[in-house]
């Protein structure tokens, strides 16, 4: 009897010292990352040049976290020359490159976390898991894989928009062209706009259109100016 | 008796004020001057700096970082070795750019260790990829001077401005007004 509660003991012990442990790696990892943000210098590409330079132009979900094992730091004699992550995401819709590629993809983003530093360009914030975005994708890589074109933005959250400064205009551009149900004509000439300004007041919406595979039901409201310029409000 | 102080506290507090006034203006011009150029908080802590080169061209390294010689009195690139205490170590055009469309980076250590740019260096990795979108030398030049702008603590401009410090392609290598005064407004003239 006493054998026997001394084992229930231990194993009880045992467990709880188990989900300590494994409770406080997790938490250590996640809470003592340090925050490095370095520049860099991209491309900047005109959304045409998106276009016409991906492979894949694709609404994606994130399936993992970033983490130490789906990050890479790329040395050269003892120098860091590189750092970068995999990760795996789900294609929800391809609008470019369907026949080329399956629905599970693994995409090299500039961002990485190495020995507790979470290493990342500024103003790039990294794929969350769970999250959807519209992602322009290119091979022109020094490995050939598939990654994120240019990094800054070139990845737009969708359940996200109002919250894009730079590039906001690419954003919206691609956004309307595949992700609304606006006739072909109405699409173009939010595509050729010489500006578009992000608002908070459209009064007077010339379109207004739903966001097809949003989370949330989102609406485009669209106020073409006669000088080229679009005002743009997105209402949840 | 009585109107000799009342003038000698008039004057002293006419001083003091002026003094203040003086301060106050000095305090909002250096304020101005920081926001106007957008400058990294952390840096090397001296501009007396040795080069040294990983790998690729040591021809657009020498052209590179000669270009942010004689602008401040304070800042001086040098070419050097590894073991320098405070360097900038570029790999130009020889490495091809891990991500689509990257066309250059710049890495800060201490000590071995990753820091961030509000904090001291002692190490500055400066690298410019092999990229088909820097097809001639002016446009990779342009963008080796840009890393070792970073190096140098120069940040992105938040404004539209000519700088070499802009992001993206462009055949125009030469370090602009712009670029100058933000260089001396971090070192010093």
């Amino acid at each position: 009897m006493k054998k026997k509660l001394f084992g229930y003991v231990c194993v009880s012990l045992i467990t709880i010292a188990f989900v300590f442990g494994v409770f406080t790696l997790f938490f250590k990892e996640s809470k003592e990352l340090e925050d490095i943000s370095y520049h860099a210098d991209n491309y900047v590409y005109s959304y045409e040049e998106l276009k016409e330079y991906s492979q894949i132009i694709a609404l994606i979900e994130v399936m993992d976290n970033l983490n130490k094992k789906n990050s890479e730091e790329l040395v050269s004699q003892g120098y860091t020359v590189g750092c970068i992550a995999r990760r795996q995401v789900k294609v929800l819709k391809y609008f470019k490159g369907e026949r080329n590629y399956g629905n599970i993809l693994t995409i090299l983003e500039p961002a990485s976390i190495i020995k507790n530093q979470y290493i990342h360009p500024e103003d790039y914030e990294k794929l969350e898991k769970g999250s959807k975005h519209l992602v322009f994708l290119s091979d022109d890589t020094a490995t050939g894989e598939l990654s994120l074109m240019s990094a800054y933005n070139r990845t737009f959250d969708i359940d996200n928009l109002n919250d894009i400064d730079e590039y906001y205009d690419l954003a919206i551009k691609s956004v309307v062209e595949y992700m609304t149900d606006l006739p072909v004509e109405q699409k173009d000439e939010v595509i050729s706009a010489d500006e578009i300004i992000k608002s908070n007041n459209v009064k007077n919406a010339d379109v207004q259109t739903e966001i097809l595979g949003a989370e949330h039901d989102m609406a485009l409201y669209l106020e073409i100016n006669a000088d080229g310029k679009i005002a743009v409000q997105i209402i949840e | 008796m009585i109107t000799i102080t009342k003038n000698y506290i008039s004057k002293k507090s006419t001083m003091l004020l002026l003094v203040a006034v003086i301060i106050t203006t000095l305090m909002f011009q250096q304020t101005s001057i920081a926001a106007k150029y957008n400058v990294f908080k952390g840096g090397f802590s001296s501009g007396s700096i040795t080069v040294t080169y990983i790998d690729g061209s040591e021809r657009l390294c020498k052209s590179a970082y000669k270009k942010w010689n004689k602008i401040s009195s304070k800042v001086k690139l040098t070419k050097g070795n590894h073991s320098a205490s405070r360097r900038i170590a570029t790999s130009f055009n020889k490495i091809k750019a891990p991500t689509a469309g990257k066309l250059g980076v710049t890495h800060l250590s201490k000590g071995g260790v990753k820091v961030d740019t509000s904090s001291r260096w002692d190490t500055a990795t400066c690298i410019q990829y092999v990229n088909s979108k820097l097809d001639t030398h002016d446009k990779r030049l342009k963008t080796c001077v840009h890393e070792i702008g970073h190096a140098l603590s120069l940040a992105h401009p938040k404004r539209s401005v000519d700088s070499i410090m802009n992001q993206g392609v462009s055949s125009n290598n030469n370090i602009q007004g712009y670029d100058k005064s933000a260089l001396k407004s971090k070192w010093g003239k």
